[in-house]
């Protein structure tokens, strides 16, 4: 299932990313958290993960913003924006996977992760979650 | 005559009747007894048979003349003292000698003079006893004028002769100073009037010279307003020329006085296809004065002398002059006023085909409320056409506006309008809206108005519906924002329940060494929870948490940001697709057999393709159906339940109707049925979302309208109006 791969998440809420953390831990992955954009950027130079999940309305960095500057880094990292329904209709520009916010399922949560990484490996492309 | 108690008896002998019955008259009215004899022979008979008392007689009879007669009167012993009056014309001294010759008592003069007459017969009746007493008889001869008179009269006689003479010979003069008094008189009268007479004809030469000047002055009055008379004047006389041409006709008309004097009307002014029935009008007119035209002012076409014709004004009069019949015509030229008319006319169809045209009724009444003007709008709405409204009473016409037309006119007592906004009219079910303002008439002093009614239904609705839709975009605005705040709660209460679930019951390597750390049997655990149902608690964590979401999840729909692209589709084809959707539906199945639902379909033939975004429009449908089969689901089972669906286009819109039979709506539910939350269902059956994002899916996102059409028992009927072309949509924007 997972081999370890690295995830960071991003996210101002602190309960939203300890359940979050929690059931991906227990999914076998390896977790960083931020609670912002900046933190994660700070963390992915750091950490260089496999993936990244973030969230889009932050209050320093907004999700785009932390989603430009990853690709800019390293355009190969799939990235994974969380948001509300809100925000599903907006072009997602060069993230991987939309995942809508709040994940009612995690085991489809695990799935959609494994795809994109799936795909980052295999190359290029991108995975929706519809 | 009574003298001395007796009556006189008088014999008059006259050889001419009516003297005799003359002098009979006048001797009877002083009471003498009169008898006639017409000459001597018969006078001496009748004396035969009565003497009289006295005898008046003519000279000059038949038979035996005067002096005759009284000669043997007076030679008769018997009659000799009856007195003998002769009438004699005492033209010659002799008729006295004669008189006196036969004896004769007195003399009166021819003709008869009453007065004296009955003087002489006075005098000789008081001097009878004279004449008994001196009877002495004497003779005289006398000589006159070479014929010998033998008188032997009595001195009585000869004196009353001689006085009776005298008498007349004073009378002749009297009468003679009489007559040359009068003739005086006459004289001097004759003088006064010649004077009289004079001066009369010298005023009458002076009159008649002012005559003559003011005839004059008149004639000068005549001809200079004929010259400055606005009108052309035109006389005419028989056999039909003219003799009278003022300078205005020769203006109108471009011919001079000289060129038109003597010539025929016709001939001068008359288009030649009137010359026929003119010509015999003229000629009627020559004759007796009278036509068709004789009197009054007709209108006519007259000519030039270029040939160019002209609508005239003629005013014609007939006069008779010596005995003939003229002819005075006075002729305008009204080509400016006809095309003023003309040019009224037109303002004033112009501004008719204005009132006809406004979409509004516009009705004009007076004071009293009779209607005056009734365009072609009310003509319409009231199904009454103008020609039979003109006349009537507004409120018989328009009872249902009445009461309001009424207030209006009371508020408008001050002002110069008012009005009246929304006013409800309900009509079989049916109910409209209408504005009404009052104008009052400025123009009229009549206190008219005029009343404008316009129906704002349409307007109205729209406005609603415009209230609507602004409603619905704050309330997603709202919506989103919350829904933004709810997600992490919601994900976190979701998530937490989702790795409870997972470290208490999965065998995560993690799980069973944190329980092996902790002496902590699992199974065991495990046994415990399930009996203390705790694994259902945190599943309903996690369902409600789900509801949950799905909701805000369709909150958030309000305020999609980023319209989706829309693509041009069959709306045949997404109806197809929701009912089948709706056919799988496991939330309605649960409920409700929708297979058992009849649905119909009437669709207008070549229905367009509509662009629209298919998802969000058969999501719109199938909300639609499934509140329709969820509404049927109360029917009874004689009312079977069944869906139509229509399709049709209406101008620059396709319609797609969803009518269900179901128990329908009243009022205040169908003004709510869009609001978010607003639901008529149980809780937890439905979100009462689905018909506020059809709402907004229909009117935000597609530009489109979605209306309801429903009464309690009557089913309920939702309309959804799609433009047709992306252009129409932003038209409408």
């Amino acid at each position: 299932m997972s081999g370890n791969k690295k995830v960071l998440l991003i996210d101002d809420d602190d309960l939203v990313r300890l359940t979050l953390h929690a059931y991906l831990e227990d999914s076998g992955y390896e977790v960083r958290d931020a609670a912002g954009g900046r933190e994660g950027l700070d963390c992915f130079a750091r950490e260089a993960p496999d993936i990244v999940l973030t969230d889009l309305r932050m209050p320093d960095l907004d999700g785009f913003q932390v989603l430009a500057a990853i690709k800019k880094i390293s355009p190969a990292t799939p990235v994974i924006i969380v948001s509300g329904a809100g925000d599903a209709g907006i072009s997602h520009g060069e993230a991987s996977a939309f995942l809508l916010k709040p994940v009612i399922n995690m085991k489809e949560m695990v799935s959609l992760i494994e795809r994109v990484l799936d795909e980052a490996r295999r190359g290029e492309g991108r995975v929706t979650d519809e | 005559m009574m003298v001395g108690g007796e009556l006189r008896e008088i014999l008059i002998v006259e050889d001419s009747a009516t003297q005799a019955e003359q002098v009979r008259y006048s001797l009877e009215k002083h009471g003498f007894a009169v008898r006639t004899a017409a000459n001597g022979v018969e006078a001496l008979s009748l004396m035969q048979q009565k003497p009289p008392d006295i005898i008046v007689s003519d000279v000059v009879m038949p038979e035996m003349d005067g002096y005759e007669f009284c000669r043997r009167v007076k030679e008769d012993e018997t009659y000799k003292q009856i007195p003998v009056i002769l009438l004699t014309s005492l033209s010659d001294p002799r008729d006295v000698l004669r008189g006196l010759e036969c004896g004769a008592d007195n003399f009166i003069v021819k003709p008869y003079d009453e007065r004296y007459l009955l003087s002489r017969l006075q005098y000789l009746i008081a001097n009878a006893h004279l004449r008994q007493v001196d009877t002495a008889q004497l003779g005289i001869e006398i000589v006159l004028a070479g014929e010998k008179h033998f008188i032997k009269s009595d001195r009585i006689s000869i004196l009353n002769l001689l006085l009776s003479s005298y008498e007349i010979a004073i009378m002749r003069n009297s009468e003679l100073v009489r007559v040359r008094d009068e003739m005086l008189l006459l004289n001097e009268s004759l003088e006064e009037k010649v004077a009289e007479r004079t001066f009369a004809i010298r005023e009458e030469l002076k009159k008649r010279k002012e005559v003559e000047e003011a005839l004059k002055e008149s004639e000068e009055r005549h001809r200079v307003i004929m010259e400055t008379a606005n009108d052309a004047i035109i006389c005419i006389a028989p056999p039909g020329t003219v003799y009278l041409w003022n300078k205005k006709a020769e203006e109108i008309f471009c011919y001079t006085s000289g060129e038109a004097l003597g010539k025929s009307v016709p001939d001068l002014i008359i288009p030649d296809r009137y010359h026929a029935g003119e010509q015999e009008a003229i000629a009627l007119l020559l004759r007796d004065g009278s036509g068709p035209r004789v009197g009054k002012s007709t209108e006519l076409t007259l000519r030039q002398k270029s040939g160019e014709e002209f609508p005239a004004e003629l005013s014609l009069a007939a006069l008779q002059i010596r005995g003939e019949w003229h002819a005075i015509g006075i002729v305008r030229d009204i080509t400016a006023r006809k095309k003023a008319e003309q040019e009224l006319q037109k303002v004033k169809n112009y501004l008719s085909d204005i009132i006809d045209s406004m979409p509004s009724v516009l009705i004009g009444f007076c004071a009293n409320e009779v209607v005056t003007q009734w365009n072609r709008e009310a003509a319409r709405i009231t199904g009454i056409p103008a020609s039979e409204a003109i006349g009537r009473q507004v409120g018989a016409l328009i009872p249902e506006f009445y009461s309001w037309i009424e207030t209006l006119r009371s508020q408008a007592r001050t002002r110069r309008s008012a009005a009246l906004e929304k006013l409800l009219l309900t009509r079989g079910g049916e109910r409209s809206f209408y504005d009404l303002i009052l104008y009052r008439l400025s123009s009229d002093s009549e206190q008219g108005a005029v009343v404008r009614i316009e129906d704002v239904t349409e307007r109205t609705h729209i406005q609603e519906m415009m209230v609507q839709t602004e409603k619905m975009m704050s309330i997603g605005g709202l919506a989103a924002g919350m829904a933004h705040e709810i997600n992490n709660p919601l994900g976190i209460i979701s998530q937490a329940a989702q790795n409870i679930e997972r470290r208490l019951f999965a065998d995560l390597p993690a799980n069973l060494q944190a329980a092996s750390d902790l002496g902590v049997d699992l199974a065991a655990l495990r046994r415990y929870l399930e009996q203390r149902q705790v694994p259902q608690f945190v599943d309903s964590i996690r369902q409600a948490a789900s509801r949950a979401a799905k909701i805000v999840t369709n909150m958030l729909q309000f305020s999609r940001q980023a319209p989706m692209a829309k693509q041009p589709a069959p709306l045949e084809r997404l109806i197809e697709q929701a009912v089948e959707f709706a056919a799988n539906d496991y939330d309605l199945k649960k409920k409700y057999d929708f297979r058992a639902v009849e649905i119909v379909k009437e669709y207008q033939p070549d229905m367009p393709e509509v662009p629209v975004v298919a998802v969000e429009i058969e999501q719109v449908i199938l909300n639609l159906v499934r509140n329709a089969a969820q509404a049927m689901s109360a029917n009874t089972p004689e009312r079977r339940p069944r869906i139509t669906f229509r399709l049709r286009t209406e101008g620059k819109y396709a319609v797609l109707e969803v009518e269900d039979c179901g128990p329908g709506m009243d009022e205040k539910v169908m003004r709510r049925v869009f609001e978010p939350f607003f639901t008529t269902k149980e809780p937890g059956v439905g979100t009462g979302l689905g018909l506020s994002v059809s709402y907004m899916i229909v009117t935000a996102n597609h530009k489109g309208l979605l209306e309801v059409a429903s009464a309690p028992g009557t089913g309920a009927c939702f309309t959804i109006r799609l433009p047709l072309t992306e252009e129409a949509q932003d038209v409408r924007k």
